[in-house]
């Protein structure tokens, strides 16, 4: 029977249905007690069963079958809900909605090992609880590898000049939260001593985070086994390597395996593709677009805004009312032309929180403690590519919220808090940033141990850490020498891997920010810009510099008197609105040159603001607002935190722009 | 992946700053191009001037005579930006002139010399010795090193 032309129907269907059970599996968690709800899984797996049972999905069928029954039993009264039904109802739900996965991807189903859920499920009917409550790990894929002709050429080339071949399998801990990420570290560590001619899976599915724990590598280098495998051992988050040297044997025989394999697979994957195809063909009053389709077409709108500010520019030599009206016009449409542009682009972050609920309720089970998760403003809407980032941070951040804040309840009952902890989760737009927190009220980041172990690692020396503010203190549990060392999570009540969440922030051009209190809590403050390439800008001269100040964190721009400037232990301040503010001379920040920048009666202040935090700037001569487009400033000048990038202006100079939060 | 056999070519790019002759392995090398306004960047490394507009591409420019501790001089003419790219990095480097491209075999290459000392240790990688004067040869890797820390 041809079921392509059923696959799409059942794919939306089931993930429909999968949606809901998840979601009334949470409910019947809280109302145990709950007979519509349980009719309703009952339904939902029963269903699914029956779909999955006619499109010829075995695997899928069998287990929601497995779930079915247990539900019966709950159904009909024989059976009350406990935590071990709910995880293995759930360990199910996670199953089969990675075998859905690989027939979305596949168009088939792939052969997965059931039998120990299928197992515990049935264990619950018979009444014989099997008490076998080690999490049964997923196996690691021992399909090995699958190297080609080609790949044997290269390593017998490599041979030849010197290399070693090596095969090298990694296996994650089952800790490990952004496994692409250590993924990404390991090869990058294998690099460093040769190349890397095949990996399994591809690394386009290690990037995508399509696998298991464990990858694995074939890699020709110039260095002995050992210092290989010392260097990987040093990468935390590791819980096994298996290196060896390929024997030219090894080659052989899997080269002649490999000779031997049968023909047919390419048409089977041909009829894959096609049934893919039509599935990628959706309906309805939306389309699929490419998002490097979108990048492309994001291109050209900046190239078309340098193009604008040039003519702008020119306007100077034939200034006649026309040729105005026309710039004027052009300004507007390409202005607008970007927004439509953006707005393709943005999607409400509802699909990156949706998932968090059920991440807080496991680790609220395996933690022991009580959570409640608040989501506030998940409608806010942000740019594509931080959805498809930001997913990783905030689950490190939430489990670590679970992990190391949240009290026991207990030691929350001593405290005189509410026993349930609480995560909260929200999102907003502030200007042109938007901004995301993750917040807990649990025990907050001990000071005094952070600055403890920031000496003994060295990151800052016993009379340093005498000046430093408190901001600065919990700044450290970002750094990478600090998180790597596996004891920290005690000590400083922030695990593992602070490091990685931050470099992520900053590679989508964000801060990070903590705020926190002792017995309070602890508030991670995530601030994204809400387009990435193009800004409205304020243009400011310095002599004869100018540089760029981002509209959306100015708030002001006034005029003060050089007498209002008050020195207050040695700094500067201005009275803005009965706020002491500080006092920045950009030009002594920025090292101008010119020492005539600010003088005369008046001062120019730009106040900007991070966050709740203000600072009044002391600016040259305003020049005026315009949009402009952010281009990097190149990797040799990345440690420059004050300018976030470069624009083109319209005479073609460079221009940098200002980062007001590494100036606060 | 391969050794050069040392009959093998290798093409330089030679630069003269005051009396001496210094070279830099072409594939290093992306393009030569003609000076353009350079825009100071604060905080930057000593070595580096600032940031050019490259046809529409923003990048850094470093100063030879700075890596390689001469004297800054007014530019000329004759001052030219060879546009360097070595991983993930690119960055224009000002020299006085562009004398020659030189076809060097590699056994004319004398590798491992120590020509600069303290921070400048290892820029300078290799002597070629064809005419009458030795040539520097420019060590690119280590030359990034230096602005990164």
């Amino acid at each position: 029977m041809d079921n392509a032309q059923y696959m799409e129907l059942f794919i939306e269907e089931s993930k429909e249905h999968l949606q809901n059970l998840n979601n009334n599996l949470l409910v019947l968690e809280q109302q145990p007690d709950n007979t519509e709800v349980i009719n309703e899984i009952f339904r939902s797996a029963h269903t699914l069963k029956g779909m999955a049972g006619s499109m010829g999905f075995k695997t899928m069928a069998d287990l929601a079958h497995g779930m079915e029954n247990v539900l019966d039993r709950i159904r009909k009264g024989n059976m009350s809900v406990n935590g071990d039904i709910m995880d293995a109802l759930f360990e199910a739900l996670d199953i089969l909605e990675g075998l859905l996965q690989d027939i979305v991807q596949r168009g088939m189903e792939n052969p997965l090992d059931i039998s120990d859920i299928k197992a515990k499920l049935q264990g619950f009917v018979d009444g014989t609880d099997s008490k076998d409550s080690g999490q049964s790990a997923r196996k690691p894929d021992k399909e090995g590898l699958s190297l080609d002709e080609h790949h044997f050429h290269v390593i017998d080339e490599a041979v030849k000049n010197g290399f070693t071949p090596y095969y090298i399998e990694v296996k994650l801990k089952e800790s490990c939260l952004m496994k692409a990420a250590r993924a990404y570290i390991v090869f990058k560590a294998i690099e460093n001593f040769g190349h890397i001619i095949h990996s399994h899976p591809s690394a386009q599915d290690i990037e995508e985070e399509k696998f298991g724990l464990s990858f694995s590598v074939v890699a020709v280098c110039k260095a002995e086994l050992d210092t290989i495998k010392k260097e990987l051992d040093s990468i935390s988050e590791i819980e096994s390597i298996d290196i060896r040297e390929i024997q030219p044997d090894d080659i052989k025989s899997r080269n002649q395996s490999e000779n031997r394999k049968p023909q047919p697979q390419g048409t089977d994957r041909a009829a894959t593709l096609e049934i893919k195809d039509r599935l990628s063909k959706a309906t309805g009053r939306s389309i699929r677009v490419d998002i490097e389709r979108l990048d492309r077409l994001m291109n050209l709108v900046s190239e078309l805004i340098i193009i604008k500010n040039r003519i702008q520019d020119m306007q100077q030599y034939d200034n006649t009312a026309a040729m105005a009206e026309s710039v004027e016009y052009l300004g507007r449409v390409t202005s607008e032309l970007h927004d439509a542009v953006m707005k393709v682009r943005m999607i409400p972050i509802q699909t990156v929180f949706e998932r968090f609920p059920r991440t807080v309720r496991d680790l609220s089970r395996s933690t022991g403690k009580e959570v409640k998760l608040n989501i506030l403003g998940a409608e806010t809407e942000v740019d594509r590519t931080i959805i498809d980032e930001i997913g990783e941070p905030l689950i490190h951040l939430i489990r670590n919220a679970i992990d190391h804040g949240i009290e026991p309840p207990q030691e929350r009952a001593a405290l005189g808090k509410p026993p349930v902890g609480t995560v909260e989760l929200k999102a907003y737009h502030d200007g042109d940033n938007v901004v995301i927190e993750v917040s807990d009220d649990g025990r907050g980041i001990d000071i005094d141990k952070v600055l403890k172990h920031a000496i003994q690692q060295n990151l800052v020396s016993r009379e340093e850490a005498e000046s430093l503010s408190q901001q600065e203190i919990l700044q450290f549990i970002f750094e990478p020498g600090f998180s790597t060392a596996e004891k920290v999570t005690d000590i400083s009540g922030r695990g593992v891997g602070m490091d990685v969440v931050k470099t992520k922030i900053e590679s989508m051009g964000g801060v990070i920010d903590i705020d926190s209190r002792p017995r309070q809590g602890t508030r991670f403050i995530i601030r994204l810009p809400l387009t990435l390439s193009i800004i409205q800008a304020l243009l400011v001269s310095m002599g004869q510099e100018v540089y760029a100040i981002p509209i959306g964190s100015i708030k002001e721009i006034l005029k003060v008197p050089a007498g209002a400037i008050k020195l207050v232990r040695q700094k500067e301040f201005i009275d803005y609105r009965g706020l002491l503010t500080p006092f920045i001379r950009l030009a002594k920040v920025l090292e101008c040159p010119d020492e005539q920048v600010e003088s005369g009666e008046l001062v120019t202040v730009v106040i900007v603001k991070k966050g709740e935090r203000l600072a009044a700037l002391s600016v040259g001569e305003l020049i005026g607002q315009q949009e402009i487009v952010i281009k990097p400033l190149g990797k040799a000048l990345s440690k420059i935190k004050i300018v976030s990038g470069a624009t083109i202006l319209g005479d073609g100079r460079v221009a940098l722009i200002l980062d007001v939060n590494h100036l606060i | 992946m391969k050794l050069p056999k040392s009959s093998e070519l290798k093409q330089y790019i030679v630069f003269e700053i005051d009396e001496e002759i210094y070279a830099v392995d072409v594939l290093f090398v992306e393009s030569i191009e003609r000076m353009a306004q350079i825009t100071r960047v604060p905080h930057s490394p000593y070595e580096v001037l600032g940031v050019i507009n490259l046809r529409g591409d923003v990048i850094p420019v470093m100063s030879a005579r700075r890596v390689l501790g001469y004297e800054e001089i007014p530019l000329t003419d004759a001052t030219r930006v060879a546009i360097v790219r070595h991983n993930e990095y690119r960055i224009g480097m000002i020299v006085d002139r562009v004398t020659e491209i030189l076809n060097v075999p590699n056994d004319k290459v004398q590798w491992g010399v120590e020509a600069l000392d303290g921070k400048r240790k290892g820029v300078i990688s290799g002597l070629i010795n064809l005419g009458d004067k030795p040539v520097m040869v420019m060590d690119i890797p280590r030359t990034l090193e230096l602005l990164l820390n």
